[in-house]
């Protein structure tokens, strides 16, 4: 029992996310993608959960789902009207992009099933079992130290370059 | 053969799962003309990219896919940030989101 | 496995989330709104709260029945600085609990159907349900959580849907007013709450009640007595806020701004108990110092707020006063020790209260929301059945012998004079005096309330006719309940309510007689309740044990106490004989307790029972006549005396000024201190930063100089540079970045395919 409950709700999680994802991209409305954007998060939040990553799947849904989503969904309100038609994003160049999508998923499929049958990526003797939680701290505070303050530096970059680049500009209005 | 493969999640299984969304989150991008639709594609590729990560690193064994996707997930939040204040300021200037429309750099 | 209890309770807990998630999403395509599912699935967990109930109370008939059950619901493991963090859920099943569930679930079920008739018309009708069937959930959560951190959760969410319910006419500026008031009282409490959970927590690492009793009992605490009173009186002020004691009453006269059947379920019969409730669950950890300042502040609220409700006009605000008031019996009951005695008053003031709510409901819906009771009256012909449950349920809150509430208002009195006589007299016998001095008001005001409302003439027409703003109340009437609205504004036509109205208040009454709970109309000790709910024998040292253990250290004191406990635990083996024993003696019912002061309390209060029986029928006598004097003779005249006792008058109608208070205090407060900020910020941390710019812009005018004609000249052929090779690059960008990409993804691809092609090979 317990060798077929894993499988069967890790492809529920699989099928969630693709397909969710698949709605957001090709959804006309804008708010549907959106809001189907919300399960893909989810789902790919679960599916870290099986790859033993707990307190990555909690920082998906955290910062994705309650930050990143927000902020989509509020870029969706600030540029469209919601009973607009404009809503309705339009499509360009659809028969390359289609050709080119579908010989990159072949590709890296192709990719990766050869490389792993040729014995490249074999699973190796240690993986990770249980929560890393504690690691990712000892990990964070040693070896990661510079790249976790450099992080932190970009993301105050990014935060004054955000609210520089989206404030009500005065000047800008008066000359209209 | 194929049952067994199928039933013992595993290493191709996730990075199918990663392929795809990367495949949708590019098709997004390269496709669709509004610019917040194409921010969420890039959430996509960022996604898969992620569970590329976690995946080499929970069959490997070693903590760095699992920091990197941390970095990943941080750096996403930033970009996202600046990416919309830019098409916020887009909508600004040209009361279109429409990225085709949007090609001043061509004079 | 789980026993078949714990399982129907898991299914009492969810079936009202269930029901909650159904109308939230589904309200609007739901043929009537979905208000028959909310009915269904609450009245099927009131179903299953009977079978709980059946077989515990009846069957099992054990006062130390308990049943328990719980799972890791998260592990943290060993965190530094903490030790090992593991939170649990679980739940308990004791007689206190099967009651509880059955109450709440009672109520709720009764509610739902009240609402039905109450509510229709209202374009929210669906949500309303769905709101009702949140706080079920939570409110259920409470009554079976077995430990602190999950009696937390779900006291929040009864915050929340507290919250959402006072504020479900948000529209009206006095209701969403209220709304924010009550969710920032109650966080006040809240708080406090957190903290002592948190001295538990911090001391034994677990939240489980039964753990941390066995602990204390122990002898474990490590730190003084006056941190367990500290966690005491910190618990309690989760209960204060929760349950409007004073000081953080002032929510609940507020919330009455929600729609009325909420006023019954919400703040009257379920979560404003919850405070008493958890008083209950946490009772034996109080100290004596603790319970004596539970003791003082619920005397106080009892009195206080009776006073208030003397003066006040509007019908349902008289009854949120009141309920203050019998709140803080309750919190009274508690502090003296009278655990049995003060949960059996929350019980029976569940059914009265809500009944007495759920009349005025029909009487404002039947007045076409009017609720001032000075344009009412001469409604007893045209309402005979509202009349005759509101009268009973009346009488059970002025506590006349031969009805549920004198039994365990009297209990509460017992013990505050028992408790008043061990204390050592003085300022303790403050405690009963106020008690008793609210009951006499409690007569007083609800004989007021249903003269005013029910005999004299019909004063509709009295009112004037622009007194929109004067309770703000006749707002309410034109929205939502269009169907009432008879198109002549002038004169209504009073009718009954119709039968899914009537339904709860017969049975709300029927349920306020004596012989419901006990089988002597005089003594509740005799009853099922008290027999089943006795009070738990206190793990913490009394004063005198603790002044003896002085010279030892605390955890010797522990370890005596833990002996002396022992003892009780010999005794307590079999308790129902021992039950049996003492009411064959004639007096003293329950275990006897190792404690001392308990002991003495226990055993003060049965000395004191006809006492408080006496005493509290003679107040009864003078409230009611009083009010008779007063209203039906109208040997006094109401209004020439309010003028005559003005400022009384107005200390009281203006509810002590205790909002003024607060306002003036700690809100003016508070915006002074941000002011004070403010200007710190703006004179002198903008000082330095001005003056660091000036220093970096004398800086900058001479770097300018070097600027212009060094750098400039390089960059300016740079910039030659760069435009020459652009125009000749230019003529392949297009401006559309899509295009880009695409030839990134071809060139992509192109490696792609040489990458493949080099596998194959």
């Amino acid at each position: 029992m317990n060798q077929l409950t894993i499988p069967i709700i890790f492809y529920i999680f699989a099928a969630v996310t693709v397909l969710s994802a698949a709605f957001v991209v090709f959804s006309k409305n804008i708010i549907y993608s959106a809001f189907s954007l919300l399960f893909t998060f989810f789902g790919v939040a679960a599916l870290y959960v099986f790859l033993s990553a707990d307190f990555i799947a909690v920082t998906q849904v955290v910062v994705y789902v309650g930050g990143i989503l927000v902020l989509l969904l509020f870029g969706v309100m600030f540029t469209n009207t919601i009973m607009q038609t404009e809503l309705k994003a339009d499509v360009i160049h659809v028969v390359p992009g289609v050709l080119l999508t579908l010989l990159l998923i072949g590709g890296l499929l192709f990719a990766f099933y050869n490389a792993s049958a040729a014995g490249g990526w074999m699973p190796g003797m240690m993986q990770l079992q249980g929560s890393v939680v504690e690691r990712i701290g000892f990990e964070t505070m040693s070896r990661y130290m510079l790249p976790f303050e450099m992080v932190s530096i970009v993301l105050l970059v990014a935060l004054l370059g955000a609210a520089f680049l989206a404030r009500y500009d005065k000047a800008h209005k008066k000359e209209h | 053969m194929l049952t067994e493969q199928l039933l013992s999640i595993g290493l191709n299984h996730f990075l199918t799962i990663s392929a795809i969304l990367f495949g949708l989150g590019m098709f997004a991008v390269m496709t669709r003309k509004n610019a917040i639709v194409i921010l969420m594609g890039v959430e996509l590729i960022l996604n898969a990219a992620n569970i590329n990560f976690l995946t080499f690193s929970k069959y490997n064994g070693g903590m760095d896919g699992v920091m990197f996707s941390l970095f990943v997930i941080v750096l996403a939040a930033a970009e996202a940030a600046v990416a919309l204040a830019i098409v916020i300021n887009i909508f600004k200037t040209f009361k279109t989101v429409d990225v085709s429309r949007v090609d001043t750099m061509k004079e | 496995m789980m026993h078949s209890l714990i399982q129907l309770s898991i299914a009492v807990l969810l079936l009202p989330l269930l029901s909650f998630v159904v109308l939230i999403f589904f309200n609007r395509r739901l043929p009537r709104m979905g208000d028959f599912i909310g009915l269904g699935l609450v009245g099927t967990a009131f179903g299953c709260a009977l079978t709980i109930f059946w077989q515990v109370v009846v069957q099992h008939y054990d006062p130390a029945f308990r049943l328990a059950w719980d799972f890791t619901w998260l592990d943290f493991g060993n965190v530094p600085g903490v030790g090992p963090l593991q939170v649990k859920m679980g739940i308990v099943i004791d007689n206190l609990t099967a009651i509880m569930l059955a109450m709440v679930t009672l109520i709720s079920t009764l509610v739902h159907l009240y609402s039905t008739g109450y509510m229709h018309g209202d374009p929210k009708y669906g949500r309303f349900f769905a709101y009702l069937g949140i706080f079920t959930f939570s409110m259920i959560g409470i009554v079976l959580s077995d430990n602190l951190f999950s009696i937390y959760m779900f006291w929040e969410l009864v915050g929340l849907s507290s919250y959402l319910l006072i504020g479900f006419y948000f529209y009206k500026d006095s209701a969403a007013d209220a709304q924010k008031k009550a969710f920032l009282t109650n966080r006040v409490g809240d708080i406090g709450m957190w903290l002592g959970i948190l001295i538990l927590y911090s001391q034994y690492h677990t939240f489980g009640y039964q753990e941390i009793y066995e602990h204390i009992k122990n002898g474990d605490f490590h730190m003084s007595q006056a941190w367990l009173t500290a966690a005491g009186v910190l618990l309690f002020m989760g209960c204060v806020g929760k349950s409007a004691q004073f000081p953080l009453h002032v929510w609940l006269p507020d919330a009455m701004e929600g729609p009325t059947p909420v006023s019954a379920l919400i703040h009257a019969a379920t979560m404003v108990a919850a405070g008493v409730y958890f008083v209950a669950r946490i009772f034996v950890l109080l100290t004596p110092e603790a319970q004596q300042v539970i003791a003082f502040v619920g005397a106080f609220t009892a009195f206080m707020s009776a006073t208030i409700a003397i003066t006040q006009h509007d019908i349902k605000r008289v009854l949120a006063y009141s309920t203050v008031s019998q709140l803080g019996y309750m919190v009274l009951g508690m502090g003296v020790g009278s655990y049995s005695a003060a949960l059996f008053h929350l019980l029976t003031h569940a059914f009265f209260k809500a009944c007495l709510f759920l009349g005025s409901g029909a009487i404002i819906h039947a007045m076409h929301h009017e609720q001032d009771m000075r344009w009412m009256g001469g409604l007893y012909k045209k309402m005979p059945w509202t009349f005759v449950t509101f009268s009973i349920a009346t009488l059970a809150l002025a506590g006349l012998p031969l009805t549920s509430g004198f039994l365990s208002k009297d209990a509460i009195l017992a013990g505050a004079l028992g408790f008043a006589q061990v204390e050592g007299g003085g300022i303790y016998y403050l405690v009963p005096a106020l008690g008793f001095a609210a009951a006499v008001m409690t007569a007083f005001y609800m004989g007021r309330q249903v003269w005013l409302v029910f005999f004299g003439e019909s004063r509709t027409h009295l009112k004037p006719a622009e007194d929109h703003g004067h309770d703000a109340h006749a707002a309410h009437a034109s929205h939502g309940h269009d169907d009432h609205g008879h198109e002549d504004h002038g004169h209504h036509e009073v009718h009954e309510v119709p039968w899914n109205m009537r339904f709860p208040l017969v049975l709300l009454a029927t349920l306020s007689v004596f012989i419901v709970f006990s089988p002597d109309p005089l003594d509740g000790g005799k009853g099922w309740f008290m027999h089943l709910v006795q009070t738990p024998a206190t793990v913490v040292a009394s004063t005198e044990a603790a002044h003896e253990g002085a010279n030892l250290s605390v955890p010797e004191a522990g370890k005596l106490l833990a002996e002396a406990h022992t003892d009780t635990q010999h005794v307590e083996t079999a308790p129902a004989a021992h039950a049996e024993a003492a009411s064959t003696e004639g007096e003293g019912h329950g275990p006897v307790y190792a404690d001392p002061r308990q002991a003495e309390i226990a055993h003060m209060t049965h000395a004191n029972h006809w006492n408080a029986i006496k005493l509290s029928s003679l107040m009864l006598l003078a409230g009611i006549g009083m009010a008779f004097i007063v209203y039906v003779f109208r040997i006094i005249d109401p209004d020439k005396t309010a003028q005559n006792i003005r400022p009384l008058y107005l200390y009281s109608f203006n509810k002590w000024y205790w909002d003024e208070i607060y306002d003036a205090t700690i809100i003016k407060g508070s915006m002074l201190i941000s002011k004070i900020l403010a200007w710190f910020d703006a004179n002198i941390v903008d000082g330095i930063v001005n003056g660091v710019a000036t220093i970096f812009r004398k800086f900058a005018f001479f770097n300018g100089g070097v600027d212009k004609y060094v750098v400039d000249g390089m960059v300016n052929f740079t910039a030659f540079t760069v435009q020459t090779t652009g125009a000749v690059l230019r003529k392949i960008q297009t401006g559309k970045v899509q295009t880009y990409l695409v030839m990134v993804v071809v060139a992509v691809l192109g490696y792609f395919a040489f990458y493949i092609a080099q596998l194959i090979k």
